[in-house]
């Protein structure tokens, strides 16, 4: 995919995330980082925390619940490659492979899943802060 | 281990006729029909649409008649529509993406698809499904081997140029000390400093002397003593 697609995908999913999109509160953001399992199981959204490779260290029960899948089996796996191969394009992929190479990211778009589940509309952060090397990966179910 | 399952025409169509199955397409459809305001002409449109994969399909597995050929049938349908199923969801994607919102026609074969996978994949080895995965997922799973072993290269690289410049650090030490008899910066520029000090005193000493047939002469106020060697 050309740099300037790149560019321009980057850009409107920068206009989500400042928008009514959002659906991750700011003092959330901050404090997930020091979140028990416990809390994050709570969250009303899918909370998943990947490596800059895509590894999984944190699947949060909601989004085991949602996807049909065992949160302690998806630890250590590749998000992309094993777990949701629906996000295996540059949309997904691209935007957070881009977000790890520049150490930050705060994108939001639209996605649907349709693997083994009825048609799902969800809407896709990304987000990595700052200050830590951390790559969220959050996903509202409607 | 045998490599692909052997599979006869009767178990293909059990899964694919079973009451089970066909309630979970029917749950999918209406669903879908409802979450997504689809039309009347196109639920039935995708409802048949659906139906005839799967007759086409039942039609194939009875005119081929050996079992292992069957195998290999069901194999490369699997592929066929998981690689449809890919493209589907690419298209989906990025119409969500550029308009919020994608065909619902597509979202609605994509979806039905996956569900066709679901039914077939028991009567697969669990290698060869493995093996499906890892291909279909070859351009990301290179993409991020490349850059994993980019990532290696640079280091290798950076460790080199670091290991290079460290030896021509220890050469120049060496050089240091065996012409000038010492290596540490604080040391040179002590000396220089020294050296500049005696180049000052040297010229305030030989500011009043003048040369003459070839011999130092001392033409101010300053005492010169001559120390015997011992």
């Amino acid at each position: 995919m050309s740099e300037q697609l790149i560019q321009k995908l980057q850009k409107q999913a920068e206009f989500y995330a400042k928008g009514e999109m959002r659906f991750v509160k700011d003092d959330v953001l901050q404090k997930l980082q020091l979140s028990s399992p416990e809390e994050m199981d709570s969250l009303d959204f899918g909370v998943i925390c990947v490596d800059d490779k895509g590894i999984i260290k944190i699947f949060n029960q909601h989004e085991a619940d949602k996807a049909n899948l065992d949160a302690k089996s998806t630890i250590g796996k590749n998000f992309f490659t094993e777990i949701a191969p629906c996000t295996n394009n540059q949309i997904f992929y691209g935007s957070f492979k881009k977000g790890v190479e520049e150490r930050r990211m705060d994108l939001i778009f639209p996605y649907t899943f349709t693997y083994k589940m009825k048609p799902t509309p969800v809407k896709i952060h990304l987000y990595r802060g700052p200050a830590r090397p951390t790559n969220w990966i959050f996903v509202k179910w409607n | 281990m045998e490599l692909i399952k052997t599979i006869d025409l009767e178990t293909i169509e059990k899964v694919l006729t079973e009451p089970a199955f066909k309630e979970d397409i029917t749950h999918n459809l209406l669903s879908w029909k409802e979450d997504y305001s689809v039309s009347d002409s196109d639920y039935k449109d995708t409802k048949s649409w659906f139906e005839k994969i799967i007759t086409d399909f039942l039609t194939l597995a009875r005119d081929v008649e050996i079992d292992s050929e069957l195998s290999v049938t069901l194999f490369t349908k699997y592929i066929e529509l998981k690689c449809y199923w890919k493209q589907l969801n690419t298209q989906i994607q990025y119409q969500n993406f550029k308009t919020g919102s994608a065909n619902t026609v597509l979202i609605g074969k994509a979806s039905l698809t996956t569900f066709f996978l679901i039914a077939i994949e028991p009567l697969i080895h669990d290698t060869d499904l493995a093996e499906i995965q890892e291909f279909l997922t070859k351009p990301i799973k290179e993409y991020i081997r490349i850059e994993s072993s980019i990532d290696l290269r640079l280091d290798s690289d950076e460790i080199e140029l670091m290991e290079a410049q460290l030896d021509t650090l220890y050469a120049d030490k060496e050089y240091l000390q065996k012409h000038i008899g010492m290596t540490t910066a604080d040391e040179i520029i002590e000396a220089m400093d020294n050296l500049e000090e005696q180049i000052r005193d040297l010229r305030e000493e030989f500011s009043d002397s003048v040369m003459l047939d070839g011999r130092l002469s001392f033409l101010g106020k300053r005492k010169i003593t001559i120390q015997k060697q011992k």
